[in-house]
């Protein structure tokens, strides 16, 4: 961490907190939930581990999106409090007047769907989050929404009868919010002014460092040059990630780059026979795109896997890339889909086979003043193809990867014109099982094909043992994926006969 | 049916308004707590120089083992704890050193510049190996009847074996924590996350050598606690006390979620050897088993703990020939702990391995070997206590009805037949489960009630809420005495002076004793008021009556023969202190017959025993190792229970945290004796998606004889127990990859890891 002599730079923010206009000069590294509990003496949102795994601080922002104002929860402990300004904070304490109660609240009551009540605020605000966006869920649609709710006392069967409870009685999502939140929408429409700057004496100890939100690249490539006069830079992205490291390794930076107004990072569309998904774009997003549902059901399944509703609301899919973790759940289908990436700096956009943009453990291609502009995926050929998507980790849900794998196969019969394996969780960075890729182009899908399949992508990697699994497991699971992929693949094409497995 | 109350706190809960410790209005000058962790297991301390940490600008205080005014001990049970090592550090994750500071960021760098100089020594973790070493905190314990030794060479049949089980993070969602805040002289007030006020109370009184009254304990509730705050509190409620005591300011210790996992101790680890002898039917005529608890650093409850164990070892089964034999031993991981089941899921854990065992033996369904060993109404438990009621033959019954036991074993086996790499199995456990705290003197609590002017009601009990509703359920207890809503009740924060000597909130006794010493009390209000009323409205009625011609119920005194003629609950209090009648009661409640003897190792340590079964049905994916719970069925006697909805939601939510200690809950250190598994991203406790498909729970409401609070019986730990069947069922589905009845080699927790070696490891010897 560097520190500056003495003197801090507060980012004055204005922001909408449940429906009230805040204006607030805040040390630019606090987060939300700190914002919430130390300076504005606000309890109810929770902290309890302070990396977005439990969602006892869950809230909800309101924000214009693409002309309409959308409402998502997201875990305040990992959502920078500068990220506020121009944006509507809903907590618990905003939803319901002093002697009344929301429906969500009256329901989670009505069914016992509270004990300690200490994870309770996170689930109101989750369950509001869920039926805000979407009136009738399906129990998929609950268990998405609740996924990132840790509870310890109730066993979760009290809250899911309180979700059912709701879906029986809300018939209509307007007036979930009171009034005076929904005025906000209006008001959520004009621009921002920019973030601005107080210098004050730095008495509390706070980390000094300053966040800069360019609204496009070339203002983004100034604030580039700005920084490096006083010190190191980090950009943020969805800040999944980078928040964590900050909050529990007390990892910091001189000046923090804020990526997510930059306008040329949005959007998703279709090029050139390409899809092109922008540098900004939430895994949230992508779950919900036609194009990438019509075309890349591999992306849907995997996402679906990847994180909780919190998290998707906010982490993008250029973050899976750019934290080159080795077990990124996205990286790992985008290899299999045969991504690019468009790497882009003040001296212009380059374009990288995604599977030559690592080099080693945490070692990649984009410099540190390149962002990840676009992730290009080439719409799958004209050959039939088939989609699978595997990963091994010991939670349904909100867990991390020990292996993951993804596989793209185009066929023509019985016949695999292409196969593209991608695994993470084995190596050092996600990687392809390209021996096993050249064994099966070409070839006939049968029970022996898979077996010699399998054994050879468990030759071609070598994993390492941690927290996450034994080495001798994630060998297994190497050659177990890929016998369930094929024996998959097998079954899809050859429906007819059916197959044990 | 009738509309459930409530939770008590439930409607500030759902609004974020129920305050937890540290959430209201800061004091002025607060300080902050930051500490220096051991980053070692095992070694003497050669320097701990705080004076470059005392240096920076906002530091207030660095505090050591030097600053305590009385005795640096918190030891409770064995005096074997410092506050603060002054030589030899124990485990990796010992608070060393306290920096104080307004600002909490300042405090943080404050400690990096704390100086430690140390002598490795080396560390214990593994529990043989201490045992080997006979580092026990206290000489061998034996529960014995019959003559195990005659009663094994005459069996059958015998098998012998170890069974281990592993520890688990309490992951109570508030970390600990606790506001001290100096006042007058010496007093003192915390804020403390602990389940044990009195406990706080007194250790902190010897660390700060001043008398106990000079300490105030106020726990309004905890952001729950599972066990991990009945005694793990203590060190951080007397670290905090100090700090203020030292500095005369007010001081916030709150660990993070990190530190909370990396410094507190866990459910113990156990490994128990055993032999067993038994018939061609599986019934089991003698039960030989060594329990071995890894105890962590300090003795802490481990004793009381390793008791526990050896009085559930024979779970619900009467075996007549049974020796028990028990070390809790010392080991350089963070002082192991009480935690929902206190040592008995682990000592059943064992005997249900062996059922499974001996059915696999003589190829019989596990079930029919369970039927056979139940206990019958006049056993006797291996340590004297008679077995006056149970009914756990009746509750198999309904379990096996509700399940449809033959069809769903049907179902499993075709299933089995059907698919190579899904497989299926299914379970089940009884349990019977000792009600009480083992230690006799602890079956004691008080309960102050006021009646206000303006008949609303405040109660104070010993009980600290935490989610399991001592509050809810002693509001009822009192509403049901006096025939008064529930509406009109508080139930305050528990506070040592208003409700001193509290035993700890623990051993699921919370709702038994609470709830009968404010019972007590309110009785003793309701005989006032009835004389009273009987006055009233003898006058009205123009005829002469006496206390018992009144009853009380819908906020009204009435006369029992002419409920028209009444007096509402409001008027009634205030004639009642117009006529100096005491609107005040503290009631006292002391388990009736509860005692043990710890060198014959007999008595009668259990006001009752609770009694259930449940039945799991689990599906494996045999590439994966991935489970998936299908069915659940939960028998379980609650008495009559004074609220469905939150015997409920213990019953289920102890069985998916038992899941989890089962499945996915895998804390394991690393060989420095560093936890490693340090933040819910690598520690996983169960999600929404981890309940199960579908999840029957048939509450048994009969009365029962032995029961307690207005006939109910207590409901926090006995359902814990279910979570096992999980295990073994898993187990059974891998049984079914080979052909032969065989039982895998499963490790414990069943992670999808642990599964799929196992499977592996079946097919590698089928190959």
């Amino acid at each position: 961490m560097e520190k500056s002599s003495g003197h801090l730079n507060l980012a004055q923010i204005a922001f909408w907190l449940n429906g009230k206009k805040m204006q607030f000069d805040i040390p630019p590294g606090i987060t939300t939930l700190e914002l919430l509990n130390d300076k504005l003496s606000m309890s109810g949102t929770k902290s309890s581990c302070n990396e977005g795994d439990c969602g006892a601080c869950t809230v909800i922002i309101g924000q214009r999106k693409n002309g309409a104002t959308s409402y998502q929860t997201v875990n305040s402990c990992l959502y920078p409090a500068f990220r506020l300004h121009g944006k509507h904070l809903i907590t618990v304490e905003g939803i319901s007047g002093k002697d009344e109660l929301h429906p969500v609240q009256t329901a989670l009551l009505d069914e016992h769907g509270t004990q300690c009540g200490f994870c309770t605020p996170g689930f109101v605000m989750s369950l509001l989050g869920l039926f805000l966006n979407n009136p009738k869920p399906g129990k998929a649609d609950i268990l998405a929404a609740l996924e990132g709710n840790l509870c310890r006392c109730t066993g979760y069967d009290s809250i899911m009868k309180a979700a059912n409870l709701l879906k029986k009685r809300i018939k209509d999502n307007a007036d979930l919010l009171p009034s005076a939140l929904r005025k906000v929408e209006k008001l959520l429409n004009k621009t921002n002014p920019p973030l601005l700057y107080k210098r004050v004496e730095n008495t509390e100890g706070w980390e000094t460092y300053k966040c800069y939100c360019p609204k496009s690249l070339s203002e983004l490539w100034q604030n580039i040059v700005t920084c490096k006069k006083t010190g190191s830079y980090k950009f943020i992205a969805g800040g999944t990630d980078l928040m964590v490291l900050a909050n529990i390794q007390h990892i910091h930076y001189a000046n923090l780059i804020d990526l997510s107004q930059v306008s040329e990072l949005d959007g998703i569309a279709i090029q050139n026979s390409e899809l092109h998904i922008g540098g900004n774009v939430t895994l949230t997003e992508l779950q919900h795109n036609k194009l990438v549902k019509k075309h890349f059901p591999l992306m849907i399944t995997a996402i679906e896997q990847m994180a909780s509703t919190q998290i998707r609301n906010t982490a993008t899919l250029a973050g899976n890339i750019a934290n080159a973790s080795p077990v990124a759940d996205g990286a790992t289908t985008l290899l299999a889909l045969q991504a690019k990436v468009v790497l882009a700096s003040s001296r212009g956009d380059r374009t990288v086979e995604l599977s030559k943009y690592y080099h080693a453990y945490k070692q990649t291609e984009l410099k540190p003043e390149e962002v990840i502009r676009t992730v290009v995926l080439p719409l799958p050929s004209a050959d039939k193809h088939w989609q699978g998507f595997l990963k091994s980790a010991k939670r349904k849900a909100v867990d991390i990867s020990g292996v993951v794998s993804a596989v793209l196969i185009s066929y023509k019969g019985n016949k695999i014109t292409q196969a593209v394996i991608s695994f993470g969780g084995v190596a050092p960075y996600p990687a392809r099982a390209l021996k096993t890729m050249t064994f099966l182009a070409g070839k006939t899908i049968s029970g022996k094909l898979i077996e010699q399949a399998a054994h050879l992508a468990q030759s071609e990697f070598t994993p390492i043992s941690d927290v996450r699994g034994q080495k001798d497991y994630r060998s297994v699971l190497i050659r177990n994926h890929l016998i369930r992929h094929l024996t998959c693949f097998l079954d899809a094409v050859k429906p007819q006969q059916g197959s044990m497995l | 049916m009738k509309k459930l109350p409530w939770h008590i706190n439930g409607p500030l809960h759902v609004k974020g308004a129920s305050k937890f410790i540290g959430e209201d209005t800061k004091p002025e000058g607060m300080l902050y707590a930051r500490f220096l962790f051991s980053p070692v297991a095992h070694a003497l301390i050669k320097k701990l120089d705080v004076s470059q940490a005392m240096e920076l600008p906002d530091v207030t205080a660095v505090i050591t083992y030097k600053d305590i005014p009385g005795v640096n001990q918190i030891g409770h049970v064995l005096k074997d704890e410092p506050l603060f090592p002054e030589r030899e550090i124990m485990y990796l994750g010992q608070p060393l050193a306290m920096v104080l500071s307004p600002y909490p960021k300042a405090a943080e760098q404050a400690v990096k510049l704390i100086e430690l100089d140390y002598k490795e020594l080396t560390p214990i973790f593994d529990v043989e190996e201490a045992d080997n070493q006979k580092e026990w905190y206290i000489p061998e314990r034996r529960i014995e009847c019959g003559n195990v030794k005659q009663a094994l060479k005459e069996a059958e049949f015998t098998l012998s074996g170890v069974v281990e089980s592993s520890n688990q993070e309490h992951f109570y969602m508030e970390t600990q924590r606790c506001w001290a805040i100096p006042g007058e002289g010496d007093a003192l007030t915390l804020y403390c996350g602990t389940q044990s006020t009195m406990e706080v109370q007194e250790v902190l009184s010897h660390v700060l050598g001043i008398s106990v009254n000079n300490i105030v304990l106020d726990v309004r509730r905890l952001g729950g606690a599972f066990g991990g705050k009945e005694r793990a509190g203590t060190l951080w409620g007397c670290l905090a006390g100090l700090a203020a005591f030292v500095t005369k300011r007010p001081v916030e210790v709150k660990l993070e979620r990190t530190e909370d996992i990396l410094a507190t101790g866990k459910r113990h680890p156990f490994h128990s050897r055993y032999k067993v002898g038994f018939d061609r039917k599986g019934k089991i005529t003698a039960y030989d088993v060594e329990l071995l608890a890894n105890g962590g650093a300090y003795a802490d409850l481990s004793i009381a703990i390793l008791e526990r164990a050896m009085f559930h070892a024979e779970n619900a089964y009467y075996i007549p020939n049974v020796l028990i034999r028990g070390r809790a031993c010392r080991t350089n991981l963070p002082p192991n702990t009480a935690f929902r089941g206190f040592g008995a899921p682990q000592g059943i854990f064992v005997i249900e391995s062996i059922i499974e065992e001996i059915a696999g033996k003589l190829h019989l369904d596990p079930l029919q070997v369970r039927l056979t060993n139940l206990y019958r109404k006049g056993d006797f438990a291996p340590y004297g206590q008679p077995i006056r009621e149970t009914n756990l033959r009746a509750l198999y019954a309904k379990l096996k009805k509700a399940s449809g036991y033959a069809g769903l074993k049907k179902d499993v086996a075709r299933f089995n037949q059907a698919n190579s790499s899904k497989k299926q199995g299914i379970a089940t456990v009884p349990v019977k489960f000792g009600i009480s705290f083992t230690t006799a003197l602890l079956n004691q609590g008080s309960a102050l009630i006021w009646i206000y002017i303006d008949g609303t009601v405040s109660i104070t009990t010993g009980g600290i809420e935490m989610g399991q509703e001592v509050n809810s359920k002693v509001a009822l207890v009192v509403a049901s005495v006096l025939g008064i809503s529930f509406n009109r009740i508080r139930v305050e924060s528990s506070n040592s002076q208003r409700v001193g000597n509290a035993s700890p909130t623990a051993a699921s006794t919370g709702s038994d004793i609470n709830g009968n010493a404010a019972r007590i009390a309110a009785e003793q209000i309701k005989e006032r008021l009835s004389k009273l009323a009987a006055s009233i409205l003898s006058e009205r009625a123009k005829q002469q009556l006496s206390a018992k011609d009144i009853a009380f119920a819908e906020d009204k005194a009435f006369i029992k023969e002419k409920p028209s003629l009444h007096i509402s609950f409001p008027e009634l209090i205030r004639a009642a202190y117009n006529s100096r009648i005491s609107l005040g009661a503290h009631g006292y409640y002391a388990t009736p017959k509860v005692h043990f003897n710890r060198d014959t190792g007999k008595g009668h340590p259990f006001a009752y025993y609770v009694y259930g079964c449940a039945l799991v049905r689990v599906e494996i994916d045999t590439l994966t190792g991935d489970s998936t719970i299908l069915d659940t069925y939960i028998i379980h006697e609650t008495g009559p229970s004074l609220h469905d909805d939150i015997d409920r939601g213990q019953i289920i939510g102890a069985f998916i945290q038992a899941m989890g200690w089962c499945t996915m809950e895998d804390m394991p250190h690393d060989s420095k004796g560093r936890y490693l598994a340090l933040s819910p991203s690598t520690y996983k406790i169960p999600g929404i998606r981890d309940l199960p498909e579908n999840l029957v729970v048939e509450m048994v409401q009969s009365p029962c004889r032995e029961a307690s609070v207005l006939g109910s019986k207590a409901v926090g730990e006995p359902p814990f127990i279910y979570g096992e069947a999980v295990w073994f069922a898993i187990r059974n589905a891998i049984s079914a990859v080979s052909d032969k009845d065989i039982i895998p080699n499963l490790k414990f927790p069943a992670t999808p890891e642990a599964i799929l070696m196992a499977i592996e490891a079946i097919k590698q010897t089928k190959a």
